[in-house]
């Protein structure tokens, strides 16, 4: 009896530490939704589904971050309302696109280039919801309220790749990735093109982790990048990028961020980082939107949407060098092939 | 190419152990005296935020281990509360306990990490203090060699395991069985809050949303492999890091081969050593509820 009133103890408490932390959640997100708004002009918002696979993606990979301080534009400058969807698995983007839908959001948002299949099949379903992929997309799906704003991944490689043989003293640099998939092979094979059109002697390093998530792995393998030389290292992956900058500080080498500015998470060792200006792409759906001028078609990023973050100090001897290449890559002053390498079966070359 | 390859080497097999080792031995002890510790990954990963926090909020490294042995203490006192003193079944308590401690530290984490940029960033490693061996890969080994000689070669060990085999007769010989195994147990989560501790703290020097991916659960297999022997365990540990440092090496030598075939290294030695190792007789009273006649 005595024991029965403890274990109904014991789920009571569980119980309300989670409507506590409920709670605690729900109190954070009410003064957002208010900003002295009246209930009128909340009705009259554009509304926004925006959908992640990933959790906290202000603070997840570097594309998640980049998207997330885009879409804050609409919040920030255009007033409209944003909803995020994140932590989504694969196998229910679709259902979460057509519940944006049918709760009548005006534009839904896809974030990864892995959200394909779920944008093709939900887009036609809908034809009063927008469907926009924020990621690398060839095709449309078959309707007319399909969008893309697609970055070019190769270019965006050949940027990182020049970047990184202009800092290597060894003459070797490293591309880390999760697991290879048709954007990484892209812009990986930039980055191989993009390294030889500084130096075409540099060795270019390339390994995959195996996945996106584990931290630790992805430390381990840019320990033995830098073990072998490279002294300039590339990741792309997901939650596990820390991983990546705690192995090149360890090793003494310097990370290059990929889309988002890493200063933050790693001030030793990121040298730089090769950002995705989002902004720009949401304020121009935005003006499309509103303008009624919104159509099917791809926006294909070039290397003018792709930035560099500040040095903030690192390698002042060459910040001003490796800043005009850049410039020169991004007003095609400086031609570099398109050659796109096997770099699943890369390693070392 | 192999050139100097061996310290590396040796120096990534031990990292990769270091925070298995540490959970393996406290599966070992807490299923030494008779209950199963399906917890040990929700520990870890309670243990692995704890230490980042504190390394964060009091800027200092062994202050967060501290932090880490204070969560695990509690986790502990809470799954032996359920699992002992009540007791609710030991396998359905630990894998809840799993899936509440991944949501609540994500949700700790976030709230840290939105009030305190630092909390998002590296922290400050650990230097090395001997052979190039981090402060952590010292207390594992030591600590596998005590509980070895606390298990095997003294009279409270004795009790414990005999608690293991059947708790009745232990009782029947005078030990008092509830209390001895929640501090057993007790003890055996902070041995796992370590392991979460080594690895933010003494190794990735970050945290992440299930950060520990499953390393509770391949310490449990170590546990199993090293049939309860605290030796054996982690060496068993030892092997699975070594794959793991073997993988990412056979990848980087660049035979042209699909990365996934080498990533598959670590998991078919861990098959392998399950084969060879053979069926151990687990401790015959674990999780059976201890019920007082």
């Amino acid at each position: 009896m005595r024991k029965r009133f403890w274990l109904g103890l014991a789920l009571l408490l569980i119980t309300g530490m989670l409507f506590v932390a409920v709670l605690g959640c729900g109190g954070d997100e009410e003064p957002a939704g208010e900003n002295g708004d009246n209930g009128q002009a909340q009705e009259e918002k554009v509304r926004v589904g925006v959908i992640y696979s990933v959790a906290d993606p202000a603070r997840a990979g570097g594309w998640d971050r980049a998207q997330f301080v885009g879409h804050q534009l609409l919040e920030e400058e255009y007033g409209w309302e944003i909803s995020i969807a994140e932590a989504v698995d694969f196998p229910k983007l679709a259902e979460t696109a057509a519940e944006f839908a049918e709760n009548g959001y005006d534009i839904v948002v896809f974030t990864s280039s892995g959200h394909t299949d779920a944008w093709m099949e939900v887009a036609p379903q809908y034809p009063d919801t927008w469907f926009v992929m924020m990621s690398v997309a060839d095709t449309l799906p078959e309707c007319d309220n399909a969008v893309a704003w697609s970055p070019d991944m190769y270019v965006y490689g050949t940027m990182v790749g020049a970047v990184a043989a202009m800092a290597s003293e060894s003459g070797t640099i490293g591309a880390i990735g999760g697991v290879p998939i048709p954007a990484l092979t892209l812009m990986y094979s930039g980055i191989v093109e993009g390294a030889r059109a500084i130096n075409p002697d540099t060795k270019v390093l390339i390994s995959w982790v195996g996945d996106w998530d584990d931290v630790a792995k992805h430390s381990e393998v840019t320990r033995l990048q830098t073990e072998q030389g490279a002294d300039v290292i590339f990741v792309v992956t997901g939650n596990a990028t820390k991983g990546v900058y705690d192995g090149a500080e360890a090793g003494g080498a310097l990370g290059i961020g990929y889309a988002a500015d890493w200063y933050d998470d790693a001030p030793n060792a990121v040298l730089t980082s090769v950002i995705v200006d989002t902004p720009p792409m949401y304020k121009e759906l935005a003006e499309l939107y509103l303008a009624g001028n919104l159509k099917a078609e791809i926006h294909t990023l070039t290397a003018a949407n792709f930035s560099l973050a500040d040095f903030r100090g690192k390698l002042p001897d060459k910040e001003a060098e490796i800043k005009e290449v850049v410039t020169q890559i991004q007003n095609g002053e400086k031609e570099i092939p398109r050659v796109i390498h096997d770099v699943e079966k890369w390693s070392n070359q | 190419m192999l050139e100097g390859w061996l310290g590396p080497f040796v120096l990534a097999s031990l990292r990769a152990a270091t925070p298995l080792i540490f959970c393996a031995l406290s599966v070992v002890l807490a299923e030494r005296a008779g209950v199963v510790h399906i917890g040990v990954e929700g520990v870890m990963l309670s243990g692995a935020l704890a230490g980042l926090l504190g390394v964060v909020y009091f800027g200092d490294a062994y202050l967060g281990i501290l932090l880490s042995v204070l969560v695990g203490m509690v986790t502990g006192l809470l799954l032996a509360f359920i699992t002992v003193y009540l007791p609710a079944d030991q396998i359905v308590t630990g894998i809840v306990f799993n899936l509440f401690s991944l949501g609540m530290t994500s949700f700790v984490f976030r709230l840290a990490a939105e009030n305190n940029a630092a909390v998002q960033a590296l922290i400050p490693g650990m230097p090395a203090v001997v052979l190039g061996l981090s402060p952590f890969m010292v207390m594992a080994i030591i600590f596998t060699v005590f509980l070895w000689w606390f298990l095997f070669r003294t009279g409270p060990g004795l009790k414990i395991r005999s608690m293991g085999e059947d708790a009745h007769a232990a009782h029947a010989a005078g030990i008092n069985i509830i209390f001895t195994r929640m501090i057993v147990l007790t003890a055996a989560a902070v041995l796992s809050a370590l392991g979460g501790a080594a690895l933010t703290i003494g190794w990735v020097r970050s945290f992440t949303d299930n950060i520990t991916l499953g390393r509770g659960f391949i310490a449990l297999a170590a546990a199993y492999c090293g049939r309860w022997n605290p030796l054996l365990a982690a060496v068993a540990c030892i092997i699975f890091g070594a794959g793991e440092a073997l993988a990412f090496r056979a990848q980087a030598a660049g035979t042209g081969l699909n990365p996934h075939y080498y990533l598959m290294i670590p998991y078919v030695l861990t098959l392998l050593v399950v084969a060879v190792a053979g069926k151990g007789r687990a401790p015959a009273d674990v999780g059976k509820p201890y019920l007082r006649r």
